[in-house]
């Protein structure tokens, strides 16, 4: 830092990644819809207009734009209140997941970036685990422990893994080449303060990114598995879940399932789109 | 080459017996007792020992290791205990629907995913390539789950166009393409995007090479520039690609089946967790990975014949 105060250089300011964000019109709506489904999800208790379990045996299968904004379901329980505790279920299994292994996978990748002994061996780990599909995880995890929403995150989080280990170790080892690490170390600061204040910041971007993109796909496996009745189990509102408990009625009302089938496709891809646009914003190398 | 295929066969074998060890532990962890499962809620305290002994599960872990890898090298994957049916048996029965279900979606999509991504590539910003685009973002966004409801739902339901549940035959029996058309176009459908995507930077990365602008320069008719010199090339990398979307294609593949009710491993794999069939869950979830594993080992290899890259490194 004292090195370069003798010479002062006026560098254009870069505008924040918001405004770059901002930019792009399907960028600034996937931001939009990334936002309020979030908003959605965490407020449901708060948004929806029923209690999404109470059942009225009187009001079945009603189409959307009655007295129920969106109709009922087979068993005359509102939609709308369904699909907001249902938006809650399917992310935050796919946060937990996210999280989870994107820890894990951030630890791994950080550890073979710094401490290269290890590098050859966490890698072909990684290398193995990245060997399997998903939904192969989902299947072996579901028949272990029973289907349930704790077998996908586990699942997801498992699969999860050794691809945040490869996105952090290509950043980790990018950022170890550069000179500013060296100093630091040759000021003698040791492993953890090093990785945590100097290497971890400067991997953000990259980590980031991945884990935009990362979770549409872990929203579209985990509820995928749920409507193989792999992961939430009835009654439990679960978009996936209910978008296959809807198919009994695809005939009669089409709505039961397709809504919940709706929200999924415009979030993943309101998550994908958002990805691809922060990938662009924070990484201008990449920009055409 | 050799030393690339060898080294590559010498890394699926660890991980083929890790396969098989977790498949034999995923039995181990189950709190339910086979001996007890197979004897019946009705048999006495003797019968149970008896069947245990039989089953050689008095034995120590490792011999029980041992004693299983010898039953599953003879195809003995044990016997449902929903149906009492020899496990291998059916999965001998749903494997060819599986790849019935898997070859008639790749032999639309990939010629469909390759031709669209050249043709974004060529019109690369335009309103084409826009398209191409948007479509396959789509394709990796939306649940297969919600394609294979909507084709149901209006080609088999209110057009009454085609059948959608189960199979109907074989694949060279008018039944049978009937049939498997609605879960082609499914799984097929959501494999376009990602295909166009891969061939869409392949074909651009390749437009800008040096041999390219020569084509070009000695006045080679543009559709020959593109078909013989830049797509030719381009495809070594989206060949390689399509093996990696294997594991996609095969977690489509078991949705698709299930919404179609198709007679496939995937559905039966699902189907035995769903009522907790052990043997047969861990029968086609062994099958499953290993057949993955093969098939990641030969695209592999593959690779290392098709690009000469590969084995230097």
């Amino acid at each position: 830092m004292s090195a370069t105060a003798g010479t002062e250089i006026t560098v254009p300011r870069r505008p924040s990644t918001l405004r770059l964000l901002l930019r792009e019109p399907a960028a600034a709506i996937s931001l939009v819809i990334v936002a309020l489904s979030i908003l959605g999800a965490v407020f449901a208790p708060w948004l929806a207009p029923r209690d999404p379990y109470e059942t009225d045996l009187m009001a079945i299968m009603q189409p959307p734009g009655g007295e129920y904004w969106l109709g009922t379901d087979g068993q005359g329980r509102d939609m709308l209140s369904r699909m907001l505790y249902g938006l809650q279920v399917t992310l935050g299994m796919g946060a937990l997941s996210l999280l989870f292994g994107g820890v894990v996978g951030v630890l791994v990748g950080f550890a073979a970036a710094y401490y290269r002994r290890i590098d050859n061996l966490l890698m072909r780990l990684m290398d193995i685990l990245l060997s399997f599909p998903a939904i192969l995880f989902g299947l072996a995890i579901a028949a272990i422990f029973g289907p349930g929403i704790p077998a996908v995150v586990i699942a997801l989080a498992v699969a999860t893994v050794p691809l945040m280990a490869r996105i952090a170790r290509g950043a980790a080892i990018t950022v170890m080449g550069l000179d500013y690490i060296e100093a630091a170390r040759a000021q003698g600061m040791g492993d953890a303060r090093l990785i945590w204040r100097h290497m971890a910041p400067n991997c953000l971007s990259p980590i980031l990114v991945f884990a935009t993109l990362r979770f549409g796909q872990v929203i579209l496996l985990g509820s995928a598995l749920s409507f193989l009745g792999l992961g939430a189990q009835a009654p439990v509102a679960e978009l996936g879940a209910m978008a296959s408990q809807g198919r009994t009625f695809l005939f009669f009302a089409p709505h039961i399932s397709v809504l919940p089938c709706l929200a999924i496709f415009i979030v993943v891809l309101a998550f994908n789109l958002l990805g691809d646009a922060l990938r662009d914003a924070l990484d201008p190398r990449l920009r055409v | 080459m050799l030393r690339h295929a060898v080294q590559r066969l010498l890394m699926a074998v660890p991980v083929m017996f890790g396969v098989l060890l977790v498949g034999f532990l995923l039995m181990q962890v189950v709190p339910t007792d086979p001996a007890v499962v197979r004897a019946g809620p009705t048999a006495s305290a003797e019968v149970v020992d008896a069947i245990r002994r039989d089953l050689g599960l008095d034995q120590p872990l490792y011999v029980q290791f041992g004693i299983y890898l010898w039953r599953l090298a003879q195809g003995d994957l044990g016997v449902s205990i929903i149906n009492n049916v020899p496990v291998s048996q059916e999965l001998g029965a749903t494997i060819g629907p599986t790849l019935e279900l898997m070859f008639a979606s790749l032999f639309w999509s990939i010629p469909l995913g390759i031709a669209m991504g050249t043709v974004g590539a060529y019109y690369r910003g335009a309103l084409v390539d826009r398209i191409v685009m948007a479509f396959s973002v789509a394709g990796v966004s939306v649940p297969v789950f919600f394609v294979g409801l909507l084709l149901i739902w209006f080609v088999g339901f209110q057009w009454q166009w085609l059948p959608f549940t189960g199979r109907g035959g074989p694949l060279w029996t008018m039944e049978g393409i009937r049939a498997v058309a609605l879960p082609a176009i499914t799984l097929g459908g959501v494999f376009v995007g990602p295909i166009a995507r891969m061939t869409r930077t392949a074909v651009l990365d390749v437009l800008g090479a040096e041999h390219v602008r020569t084509a070009r320069a000695k006045g080679l008719p543009e559709r020959l520039v593109v078909l013989r010199h830049a797509l030719r090339n381009a495809l070594i990398p989206v060949v390689t690609l399509i093996g990696l979307q294997i594991g996609f294609l095969l977690g489509g593949a078991v949705v698709t089946e299930q919404v179609f009710s198709w007679p496939g491993v995937g559905r039966l794999a699902v189907g035995a967790i769903t009522s907790s069939d052990l043997p047969m869950a861990q029968g086609t979830i062994i099958v499953l990975s290993l057949g993955f594993i093969i098939v990641n080992l030969v695209v592999d290899l593959l690779y290392g014949v098709l690009d000469p890259r590969v084995r230097a490194s």
